[in-house]
């Protein structure tokens, strides 16, 4: 993880200030881009070695050290497949051990036996290499403008990955930014917000919500992966009409939480439309559910129960065909630790939502203490078994 | 009184009402209202306690754990009995200097066996963490234990990485009587010297073929003791180890190469003369960050960098390393460069497989075994096979670029260097002429220990 002393960025008081990058930054930018667009072809280890060196324009080095990051994200081409340059790399040496000939002719035998030209063996031989990889054309949209925007991205979930408490309110359109939070499976609480104190706003969605999320530096394991769903959850904030980011930083070890406020107002690239389906296991489930338990009609996304404040969002609401008084609704958590899952029931238990089943991943378990006793909840690892979820819910059926 | 570990320190628990400042490291902690002393201290904080007749229960809880195994008999060579015997009587504590091949892991493994306690041998790399565990198996009937390579399990003989030593110190840091640390020359240096710190075992052994500076040296000698034996590779080729001629290629560059060189050079002259006269004790490390603060100062370690990779891998050297690939045709061959650019140079030119970061553990441990039964031959490396790798036995060594000075060269050299009957191996050292690579060539030479050279 990059140390935050080495981000563009300071402390006043307990408020992290980002230096964004702006208009004024466009000028070096586009040399960065320009740069980046001669070394098309070249390996990546070229192009790191030249971006070391200054650049024609002046530029900030912080700044500079992220936009670079965020270019190298987007610059590697996708190693090709065939031939596979791992068993190229033994064929092609060993041949050359074997046999005295001239570099051209085993090069030749080699691309003869797989049928493919001398060039393409020439190329591929190292391509599947982190620093041998060549360097893809620039994005043909890709404006220092841009850069701009998805380095001030870059820049604020560097910061993100160091929360312990992150707090999203959120006005109008919504309801993706918490599919979001929900796909990714992020440890959070939703509860509708105060009225807003825009008057446009709140004549259009008087109340939003509020997202009172974990930060990886909160749990104990899986930080990094948990870090990077957190994240991503920025991007999809950027699409509501108004949201209000606070997040509470550790910048060091020992050292006082820092507050980190981000607002619409900030320059963040916002993120693409969502999938059609929050995720794989639910694409999954629903699939399953409609081949092995006919008699069960599956409604994806149901209305949000709300009581006392808080809102529970389920995933799914699974009711027989033939008695609709047999309702059950489905929630499909992501990471999650014992004390989340301990709140969570209590919530269900305060909204007297006793047909709810919990179903949680082992794999995005973030604790090692085990879950509350007598619990409903099923365990699933990548799928969740359909045969098993009916069994619990007819144990459950007075 | 009671003497407890805690999280990788000793804490002494219910002190008696007098000052204890007599005994070494111990500090008054206001915490937790305890007096604490870091972990290595461990056998001094005790002594002084003794010395001074006060009772104090010991609940460090060194002999904890499973029952040991037992060993069978190693056989040594003689310079292998001295260097065990100087151990011994250097209390069982410090470093021993031998070079690469001269079997520093048999040495270790007797002192292991004469010791008779339990022991953590801490290696740098999963790769050496394989090599331990076999070589131990072969020695020792008990179970082993190891930590690293995604395995976490502790027994009397435990072998592991030092990143996982250095997180899991600790919690075992009381577990063992004996340290053994394998390539202690990384250690000295800094936050990694912690994993040392936290350990309670009083009898520690280094084992290195190249010593560090002196200032790390005395950090280590804290953390292990101090040299009590070396030898160098000139002490022991010939006899032990194979006999070898280093050959000094003094090359050119062309007329264009000069011209850059000259200039990447100057510019970079210039900020080092500024430099020194304003910091004339500088250190590396501080030129640098000065230089980061101007445009004008990275535009000469740009300068400085574009330099060095240029006589990496000049024409000229190009030329060399296909004339002596060609004339050594049948014999193995490791090539050594200053970094992986040139590496891969010379694997697409010469179609010899590259040794580098980029490859696969997998990938390079099936080239090992090619090279080992002869189906390659030649392997090109930057750093991979310097050390932490069983290379197998090779007879000619070409050293194209080095980026670490000495320690890198006796490491490589080391390479060549397991003995076998008639066998002479050949190390050529390709050096560019009127540049800085001469004096530094000249300067990793004598690590070797005057070795006779051959222009």
């Amino acid at each position: 993880m990059v140390a935050a002393s080495r981000l563009s960025s300071s402390v006043e008081g307990q408020r992290l200030v980002l230096h964004y990058l702006g208009p004024r930054d466009e000028p070096w930018l586009r040399a960065l881009l320009d740069v980046c667009a001669r070394f098309a072809g070249k390996t990546q280890v070229e192009l790191r070695e030249r971006l070391n060196e200054p650049l024609p324009t002046m530029a900030p080095r912080r700044k500079l050290r992220l936009a670079i990051q965020v270019l190298e994200r987007l610059l590697p081409e996708a190693p090709k497949r065939a031939p596979s340059p791992r068993e190229l790399r033994f064929r092609v040496f060993h041949a050359a051990a074997r046999s005295p000939a001239p570099r051209g002719e085993i090069l030749g035998r080699v691309a003869q036996d797989l049928r493919v030209e001398v060039e393409q063996v020439e190329d591929a031989l190292f391509a599947d290499l982190a620093s041998q990889r060549r360097v893809a054309p620039l994005p043909a949209d890709l404006s220092p403008a841009r850069l701009a925007l998805l380095a001030n991205q870059a820049l604020v979930l560097t910061f993100l990955k160091r929360a312990e408490r992150v707090r999203i309110r959120a006005w109008g359109n919504t309801r993706a930014l918490i599919r979001h939070a929900r796909m990714l499976g992020l440890i959070c609480l939703i509860r509708r917000t105060a009225e807003s104190e825009d008057a446009a706003l709140a004549a259009r969605e008087p109340r939003g919500v509020l997202l009172e999320i974990s930060g990886p530096f909160a749990l104990f394991r899986k930080t990094e992966v948990y870090g990077r769903s957190l994240s991503s959850l920025l991007p999809r904030a950027a699409r509501c009409q108004h949201f209000e980011l606070e997040a509470d930083c550790v910048l060091s070890s020992g050292a006082a939480l820092c507050t980190l406020l981000v607002s619409p107002s900030d320059p963040i690239y916002p993120a693409r439309e969502l999938p059609s389906y929050a995720s794989s296991v639910e694409a999954s489930f629903a699939r399953d559910i409609g081949r092995l338990a006919p008699d069960w009609l599956l409604v994806s996304e149901p209305p949000p129960v709300e009581r006392d404040g808080a809102l529970i969002f389920p995933d799914f609401e699974l009711h027989h065909r033939d008695d609709p008084a047999r309702r059950w609704l489905l929630e499909i958590i992501g990471f999650w630790t014992p004390e989340h899952l301990r709140e969570k029931l209590a919530t269900l238990e305060a909204a007297k939502l006793s047909r709810m089943i919990l179903c949680v991943d082992d794999a995005r378990r973030c604790s090692e203490a085990d879950l509350p006793a007598h619990a409903r909840v099923l365990r699933y690892k990548s799928r969740i078994d359909v045969a098993r979820l009916l069994q619990m819910i007819e144990a459950s059926m007075p | 009184m009671r003497l407890l570990f805690d999280h990788g320190t000793l804490v002494l628990a219910d002190p008696p009402d007098l000052r204890l400042d007599f005994v070494p490291g111990l500090l008054w902690d206001p915490r937790v209202g305890l007096y604490r002393a870091p972990a290595f201290r461990y056998a001094e904080v005790l002594a002084a306690l003794q010395a001074r007749a006060l009772p104090c229960v010991d609940e460090v809880g060194a002999s904890q754990g499973s029952e040991l195994g037992a060993w069978r008999p190693l056989a040594l060579r003689p310079y292998q009995r001295a260097a065990l015997l100087s151990w011994d009587l250097a209390d069982q504590r410090g470093l021993l200097v031998m070079p690469t091949g001269s079997g520093k892991t048999r040495v270790a493994l007797s002192a292991i066996a004469a010791s008779g306690g339990r022991t953590l041998c801490l290696v740098p790399t999963r790769a050496l963490l394989q090599q331990w565990l076999a070589q131990l198996g072969a020695a020792y009937t008990g179970r082993l234990g190891c930590l690293g390579d995604g395995q976490r399990a502790v027994e009397a003989v435990t072998v592991s990485t030092f990143e996982s030593a250095y997180r899991l110190m600790p919690t075992i840091g009381n577990r063992f009587d004996l340290l053994v640390v394998d390539e202690a020359h990384h250690f000295g240096v800094g936050a990694r010297d912690e994993a040392l710190e936290m350990c309670t075992a009083p009898r520690r052994l280094g084992l290195t073929a190249t010593p560090p500076d002196a200032g790390a040296m005395h950090r280590l000698s804290q953390l292990l003791g101090d040299t009590c034996y070396q030898l160098g590779v000139a002490d022991l080729t010939g006899s032990y180890l194979a006999d070898f001629e280093l050959v000094v290629l003094p090359l050119g560059l062309n007329a264009a190469e000069r011209e850059r060189y000259e200039q990447d050079n100057r510019r970079f002259s210039e900020l080092n003369r500024r430099f020194r006269q304003l910091y004339p004790q500088g250190t590396w490390q501080e030129l640098v960050s000065v230089a980061s603060q101007s445009a004008e100062g990275r535009a000469a370690l740009a300068a400085w960098r574009r330099a060095r990779r240029l006589l990496g891998f000049t024409s000229a050297k190009a030329r060399a390393v296909a004339t002596l690939l060609a004339r050594h045709r049948g014999s193995r061959i490791l090539v050594f460069t200053a970094d992986n650019a040139a590496a891969y140079a010379i694997a697409r030119q010469h179609l010899i497989m590259p040794m580098t970061c980029d490859i696969s553990r997998a990938e390079r441990q099936r080239a090992l075994e090619c090279f080992r039964r002869g189906e390659l031959e030649a392997l090109v490396s930057a750093r991979v096979l310097n050390e932490g790798i069983d290379v197998p036995d090779a007879e000619v060594a070409i050293v194209v670029g080095s980026a670490l000075g000495e320690r890198e060269h006796v490491q490589r050299v080391g390479r060549l260097l397991r003995p076998a009957p008639g066998k002479r191996a050949v190390v050529y050292e390709l050096v560019t002429a009127a540049t800085s690579e001469v004096w530094r060539a000249a300067t990793r030479r004598r690590a070797l220990g005057g070795r006779r050279l051959s222009a």
